[in-house]
């Protein structure tokens, strides 16, 4: 693979598995604090 | 009687099914393709800046809008003033149209899994088997030519699951997508891992990803960055607005809406992965340039896939069949999300049960959709795709970002999302709403009336455009005012149920 493809690869993982990643552990934690209550 | 509304069983039942409606079958062949064809990985720019003035903003009005309302579109724009029912008519019955159409696209998909277990045979020739064991194809959009077997039994077989995973309300929704949502991304990994690993895949993923920086000057790739964006969300039908409407008043907002957006375009992108690679491979084997095998919609997944599985060294039909089965799931659940936005239209309109709204709905579609099933469905298939979605949706969208940004006032609706949500939207969400959405829709909606004007659509006739075309806009015009004029006297309808 060329460096350019290489760079998008990283790039688009980073922003949308990175994306989806943070927002579902929020979800999670916003969950987590549910239930103590 | 009070009849209280419907209740998905958990908030992961219902950001499972708002994916599910989101993810279809142009996740899988449609985003590649625009991305090769735009610039290769430098189309992610573009993408990504209209997911965040676009995609996020749209999604998050459409949520808010059937959450507060607890309504499907013609009622919750009907809550706002009497006199908008009708855009919602207009948005679930532009729908009503693609869903009749796009049970015929799984009726092949039912077609060609059974076909997979014999695709050494036709796999060398899947262009003819195509059009004429499957299709059985007409010579023109005017001769109709009786009905395709094949299809037509495919068509009540999806009709039967429809009704099936639908009737019973989304409690068996909740359960359904479960199995829906997960399968096809296990498909398209296991197609992707097994296309990374044949020779020439890595050429495929260069020509899929590798950046041409200089379209990001170019205003076309920017449309169509646009439009990529907003089909793929689900926008404009009112499935986002119907399914919201069946979460408590307070649930979260935003983070569904981010979640939904990102699991939907991590799909898109993976789906490359699995048809580049196996294009490349396909290039590779044949000894020709990736140019002369590359393509996108049906071509793609009903022709040149199924010859480049053929062509794999061993397990064709193992492969065929995840291929299938993932384009089965991932329509599926788009299918039905859509017949489900026109139940709750129906629903709050009429007061009817649940399972007399969905037999209604999939009886009518089914009976419209075996038009589709005929010798000369591709035409007609493409002709009103391509209307439908250039102006019923897009229209839809505009409307929405108009009446909720001016009418409503973007700030009411951000203030009732943002205190319930767990990630607060500032000022910007609203100059999205009210500015960028509607200019960017606005233009998009313009830029493709003038090219209906410079060349006919697909090289047909005008007289088909014109019937295809031209008709099925008077259709939801027509449709739109009949419904939203028609006076229910039995169903008060008040928020958060239903009184009869």
């Amino acid at each position: 693979m060329n460096p350019g493809a290489i760079f998008m690869l990283v790039f688009g993982c980073c922003v949308l598995y990175g994306g989806l990643y943070i927002t579902l552990k929020r979800a999670m934690k916003n969950r987590e604090i549910s239930e103590e209550r | 009687m009070l009849q209280q509304r419907e209740r998905w069983n958990n908030r992961v039942a219902f950001v499972l099914a708002a994916i599910g409606s989101a993810a279809g079958l142009g996740n899988a062949w449609r985003f590649p393709y625009i991305c090769y064809k735009n610039g290769g990985g430098a189309f992610l720019i573009p993408y990504f800046v209209c997911l965040l003035a676009i995609g996020i903003p749209l999604l998050v009005l459409e949520f808010s809008f059937g959450q507060k309302y607890q309504k499907g579109a013609p009622g919750a724009f009907a809550a706002i003033k009497e006199k908008f029912e009708g855009f919602g008519w207009w948005a679930v019955l532009s729908g009503f149209i693609i869903t009749t159409y796009y049970a015929v696209i799984m009726a092949w998909v039912w077609v060609y899994l059974k076909d997979s277990f014999t695709i050494k045979s036709w796999g060398a020739n899947s262009g003819e088997h195509f059009f004429n064991n499957v299709l059985k194809i007409s010579e023109s959009p005017g001769i109709l030519g009786g009905f395709s077997t094949p299809v037509l039994v495919g068509l009540i077989l999806t009709w039967v699951s429809i009704y099936l995973i639908l009737y019973k309300g989304v409690g068996i929704v909740s359960k359904v997508v479960w199995f829906t949502v997960p399968l096809p991304v296990i498909c398209m990994g296991i197609l992707a891992i097994r296309a990374l690993t044949l020779p020439g895949a890595l050429e495929g993923i260069n020509y899929y990803l590798t950046p041409d920086f200089s379209v990001l000057t170019n205003g076309q790739v920017w449309l169509d960055a646009m439009g990529q964006i907003f089909f793929t969300l689900s926008l404009g039908f009112g499935i986002m607005i119907a399914y919201a409407s069946y979460m408590p008043e307070d649930s979260d907002i935003t983070n569904n809406a981010l979640i939904t957006v990102f699991a939907n375009s991590g799909i898109s992108f993976l789906a490359g992965f699995a048809i580049f690679g196996t294009l490349g491979y396909m290039a590779q084997a044949q000894g020709v340039p990736i140019e002369e095998v590359v393509a996108g919609g049906v071509g793609l997944a009903f022709v040149v896939y199924p010859k480049a599985i053929s062509l794999l060294p061993f397990g064709a039909t193992l492969f065929s069949l995840v291929f299938f089965l993932m384009l089965l799931t991932l329509g599926i659940d788009s299918a039905f999300s859509i017949v489900e936005a026109g139940v709750a239209a129906i629903q709050d309109k009429w007061g009817v049960s649940k399972k007399k709204a969905v037999l209604l709905m999939c009886t009518l579609s089914f009976l419209v959709g075996l038009f589709f099933a005929t010798k000369a469905s591709l035409y007609w298939l493409d002709i009103v795709d391509h209307f439908v979605n250039a102006f019923g949706l897009t229209i839809a969208g505009f409307v929405e970002a108009i009446v909720i940004g001016y009418i409503v006032k973007a700030h009411v609706i951000r203030d009732y999302f943002n205190p319930i949500s767990e990630y607060k939207f500032g000022s910007w969400w609203e100059i999205m709403v009210k500015v960028i959405a509607p200019v960017s829709l606005f233009i998009l909606i313009v830029n493709q009336l003038i090219s209906e004007f410079k060349e006919p659509y697909g090289g047909y006739g005008t007289n088909y455009l014109l019937l295809g075309g031209l008709g099925t806009i008077v259709i939801l015009l027509i449709g739109s005012v009949i419904l939203s004029r028609w006076k229910t006297t039995a169903v008060e309808v008040e928020k958060g149920g239903l009184v009869q």
